[in-house]
């Protein structure tokens, strides 16, 4: 340590000689110079050491004061090294070159790490990271954080959230799996086995008629999905639960979109009807209906006013394709509303009350969207198994 | 006057702080100024390791350590 630091101050090695080289030591004392490796050659000549900076300072008064000769046996210290290193060419080529080695390895992606979610979607997601060309060895100038995420989020729709972060040369990609909203299904039990009322959807409670067990919770609370709300106390909890479950649908208004045309192409099929049975004809020389997508209108007629179960049938198909159509913004915002409302129809039970709906056109992201809510009241109450704890009690 | 402090580590090294310079350096004996006067290290291969104005470090076969006048 005491050489380190030695060599990093720098160093010289000196002969000293005259008539009384005592002197020159003890000067050098005065003045708080440090000396060390002090060494006699002869009775008029000492070698030593002392600090460069001493020696440019001081050296020179202290030699004539003591009248001593001085010479610089060696140097050594960092300044003295390096000036030697940048006097060499190939020195200076060596560390420019390993300057750039540095640079260039150090913006170049060397690991690409994977964290959060579970191993399936981990392996799922460094594949897809293979396909976007995002692999080791490439510049991490190349990867576009904010790119990579929303399309790995777009193409995997098991993830809810993806970060990508650039780490010196590692690219981590955190991950978090979705966990989607799920309705509670009623769960098989047999006959005589304890069993619980639940609610099947997040709701708020609008009638609770108990005919067997106990009420957990009162009309007009909020519940969610799964909770339990006629308790069986060890038996079998018989009952009904009303609650008031609100629907969500969003649809974007959109000025184009692909529209169900019929294409002008249409084809006729006739049959033979005899006593129930129904004989197709052959469609000779005619368009034999070979379409992909049609709407197709069908009618009979028997003879005699319907009276003789003899006749024919007789089936139209009309060809229809999707085509891209333009719309004005009222018609844009129409079908908006249309799907948003059909998308509330298709989740809606149909048994259920609709008590109330509501719609309004919101701007997200640039883009206009209508979301549409309806309030519906329904059966929410699903047989659910007794907690052991409670089937025993 | 501050009197000096002779710490020796067996037969090899000797510090004497609050020292007042060199008298005399030779391979056998080193005499060393104090406020008690010469100090003289006696002994084959002597060499001064360290010397600054705090302490003085001789280093080789120490035989004895004497005082003077």
């Amino acid at each position: 340590m005491y050489r380190f630091v030695n060599y990093m101050q720098n160093y010289v090695g000196i002969k000293i000689s005259g008539q009384r080289p005592y002197k020159f030591i003890n000067i050098c004392l005065k003045r708080r110079i440090a000396l060390w490796n002090i060494e006699r050659i002869s009775e008029n000549e000492f070698s030593l050491c002392m600090f460069a900076g001493d020696f440019r300072k001081n050296v020179r008064a202290v030699a004539l004061k003591s009248h001593v000769r001085v010479h610089i046996t060696y140097k050594k210290g960092v300044k003295y090294s390096l000036k030697k290193m940048i006097a060499r060419r190939s020195f200076i080529a060596a560390l420019i070159m390993t300057t750039c080695l540095f640079c260039l390895l150090s913006s170049v992606v060397w690991r690409i790490d994977i964290e959060g979610a579970d191993a399936a979607l981990r392996v799922s997601t460094r594949a897809l990271l293979g396909e976007m060309g995002i692999k080791r060895g490439m510049f991490m100038s190349d990867v576009n954080v904010k790119a990579v995420s929303s399309e790995i989020l777009g193409k995997d729709k098991r993830l809810s959230w993806v970060g990508v972060r650039k780490h010196g040369t590692t690219l981590t990609v955190e991950l978090d799996k979705a966990s989607f909203y799920k309705e509670k299904e009623s769960e098989d039990i047999k006959d005589g086995e304890p069993r619980d009322i639940a609610v099947s959807k997040d709701c708020q409670l609008y009638k609770i008629t108990v005919v067997n067990g106990a009420k957990l919770q009162n009309e007009g609370s909020a519940v969610l999905s799964g909770e339990t709300v006629i308790s069986g106390e060890g038996g079998c909890a018989e009952g009904t639960v009303q609650g008031i479950v609100r629907y969500k649908a969003e649809a974007k208004v959109s000025e184009s979109a692909e529209m169900l045309r019929f294409t002008g192409r249409s084809s006729e099929r006739t049959s033979l009807l005899l006593f129930g049975l129904k004989i197709d004809l052959p469609a000779w020389g005619r368009n034999k209906g070979d379409f992909t997508s049609y709407d197709s209108f069908y009618t009979e007629k028997y003879l005699i006013n319907d009276s003789v179960p003899i006749g024919t049938g007789h089936l139209v198909m009309k060809e229809t394709a999707y085509e891209k159509a333009e719309l004005s913004r009222e018609e844009a915002e129409m079908k908006a509303k249309t799907d948003t409302e059909t998308m509330l129809d298709a989740v809606i039970p149909d048994d259920a009350e609709i008590l109330a709906t509501y719609g309004c056109f919101t701007e997200k992201d640039g883009a206009l969207y209508y979301t549409a809510e309806a309030e519906v009241l329904e059966n929410v109450g699903v047989y659910v198994k007794s907690p052991p704890e409670k089937a025993e009690g | 006057m501050s009197m000096p402090s002779v710490r020796i580590y067996g037969n090899r090294l000797v510090q004497i702080l609050a020292h007042r310079g060199l008298c005399g350096c030779t391979e056998s004996e080193i005499d060393i100024n104090s406020g008690a006067g010469v100090i003289c290290i006696k002994g084959k291969d002597l060499a001064i390791a360290e010397i600054n104005d705090e302490y003085i470090s001789v280093k080789g076969d120490v035989n004895s350590i004497t005082y003077g006048n």
